[in-house]
């Protein structure tokens, strides 16, 4: 049944991300970087490594629903957050079979999620024209912040939800 | 078995690919209006939102305050002889409206397109991907707020309404402001001087206001606000002041950098802004296009 409170989660960190952003002050010095949260997309990432099993996709299905929902509340253009975040959780989804699972391959999954997810998504807003931001300016006020910032959520949420996650895992090999 | 595999997972990958760009087709449509499981959508996120951000707020509010403290002595002190001068404006302002109350009701002329109703509202959220620049607030259609509506905070213009649902409304912040919305606008002093606010710079951190009179008499320092004539907006809401003016590429028409006169930054109160007169056509279209 644990499997219900894992959407549960997600609601929440969906909220927290909009409200923490609003909430973050925005000194002179920091307003030309912009720090975006992908909270949601890091907790389905640690559902994927340390919840899913070889053949099941409760992360990613999570963090696919979760990004559709993304997509009709914060943006105007349906699908983009679905592509970027349903590539970024497969990938790691595929690399997970190569590594152990402790926290520094963690802190490298999130990387490599976080830059692909936020790359597709700059590019298929550049390509149907969304908007207009040179490659170097976005890797430098938007990428650099964005994956730094979400590493520190990384590690906040880390030892919280990685256990868990396990334990649940543990339990439903058990009742097999 | 391996090939079949690769080849079902092949196929699942393709439609996924094709569902997306039908989704990224089916929503850059132009004439967008929320549907209803969206608006379910929204009101359910905004309503945790509001739950979640009351706290929160109030929290960082008072820390704020405390700051604020300190300063409050020598701002009292400014204020009182300031207040002075207020009270002889707020006379002569009383006087001014009396009088063209009358002068209306002798034209016959029932209401102009300044007239506004307003409704207050706070922000709840604010879109946290930043490439639209979007804010939530906590008022909806229940309240009165349509798309299209002009919002304010006391120092100027800060976006329009893009989207509403039952309790909660979108707002598309000026920093986002694009092709898809421009605003139609005049320089306050001198209103024969007529153009667009047509796109904001990221990297100045400023709007652009595309002169299309051919006057070129704006110089730096001149308020630009709202015409009215976009159909949406009343007249005369303050969106900026002009920092500097150039030629546009071609060598056709002149255009300056405005400076918003809110911070779009920190937005935390808000107006909404209802304007009296509906042009019935223009309704629902957007404004200035």
């Amino acid at each position: 049944m644990k499997v219900f409170l894992l959407p549960l989660f997600m609601f929440l960190f969906l909220v927290l991300e909009s409200v923490a952003v609003e909430l973050i002050p925005q000194t002179w010095w920091l307003s030309n970087l912009y720090y975006i949260p992908h909270w949601t997309l890091i907790l389905a990432a640690l559902m994927v490594v340390f919840y899913d099993q070889e053949h099941s996709y409760v992360g990613l299905l999570n963090g696919i629903v979760f990004a559709f929902i993304i997509d009709l509340a914060y943006t105007n253009v349906l699908g983009v957050y679905l592509l970027g975040y349903g590539i970024a959780l497969y990938l790691i989804h595929v690399l997970k079979r190569f590594f152990h699972r402790n926290m520094l391959v963690m802190l490298l999954f999130i990387v490599i999620a976080l830059v692909s997810a936020d790359f597709i998504i700059y590019g298929l807003y550049l390509v149907i024209g969304q908007i207009s931001l040179d490659l170097n300016d976005y890797l430098l006020s938007r990428l650099i912040p964005t994956v730094m910032i979400n590493i520190l959520f990384l590690l906040l949420i880390y030892p919280i939800f990685a256990k868990r996650f396990s334990k649940w895992k543990q339990e439903i090999e058990n009742m097999k | 078995m391996p090939s079949f595999l690769r080849k079902r997972k092949l196929i699942v990958f393709l439609t996924c690919i094709i569902l997306i760009v039908t989704l990224i087709g089916y929503s850059l449509r132009s004439d967008v209006s929320t549907s209803l499981p969206s608006q379910f959508a929204l009101d359910t996120i905004g309503f945790f939102q509001n739950i979640i951000h009351t706290p929160v707020n109030g929290f960082i509010e008072v820390f704020d305050n405390v700051g604020e403290m300190r300063d409050v002595y020598q701002q009292n002190q400014i204020l009182k002889e300031e207040l002075q001068d207020y009270k002889t404006l707020a006379y002569e302002v009383n006087e001014l409206q009396r009088e063209n109350e009358e002068l209306r009701e002798i034209s016959q002329v029932e209401s102009s397109i300044s007239d506004y109703q307003s409704i207050n509202a706070t922000v709840i959220a604010r879109s946290p991907e930043r490439w639209f620049e979007q804010v939530t607030i906590n008022r909806g259609k229940r309240h009165g707020v349509e798309p299209n509506m002009a919002v304010i905070t006391p120092e100027g213009m800060v976006g329009k309404v893009t989207s509403s649902s039952q309790l909660t409304s979108t707002v598309q912040l000026l920093s986002g402001f694009g092709v898809e919305n421009q605003v139609s606008a005049i320089v306050d002093d001198d209103d024969s001087i007529f153009g667009l606010v047509e796109d904001y710079d990221e990297q100045e951190q400023q709007l652009i206001f595309r002169e299309l009179t051919n006057e070129e008499e704006i110089e730096e320092g001149q308020a630009v606000v709202t015409s009215g004539l976009g159909g949406v907006f009343p007249r005369g809401l303050m969106i900026g002041e002009i920092t500097s003016v150039e030629v546009d590429s071609y060598g056709l028409t002149t255009i300056a950098y405005v400076e918003p006169a809110a911070d779009l930054h920190d937005v935390n109160h808000v107006i909404v802004v209802d304007r009296d007169i509906h042009s019935t056509e223009i309704d629902g279209e957007e404004e200035g296009s």
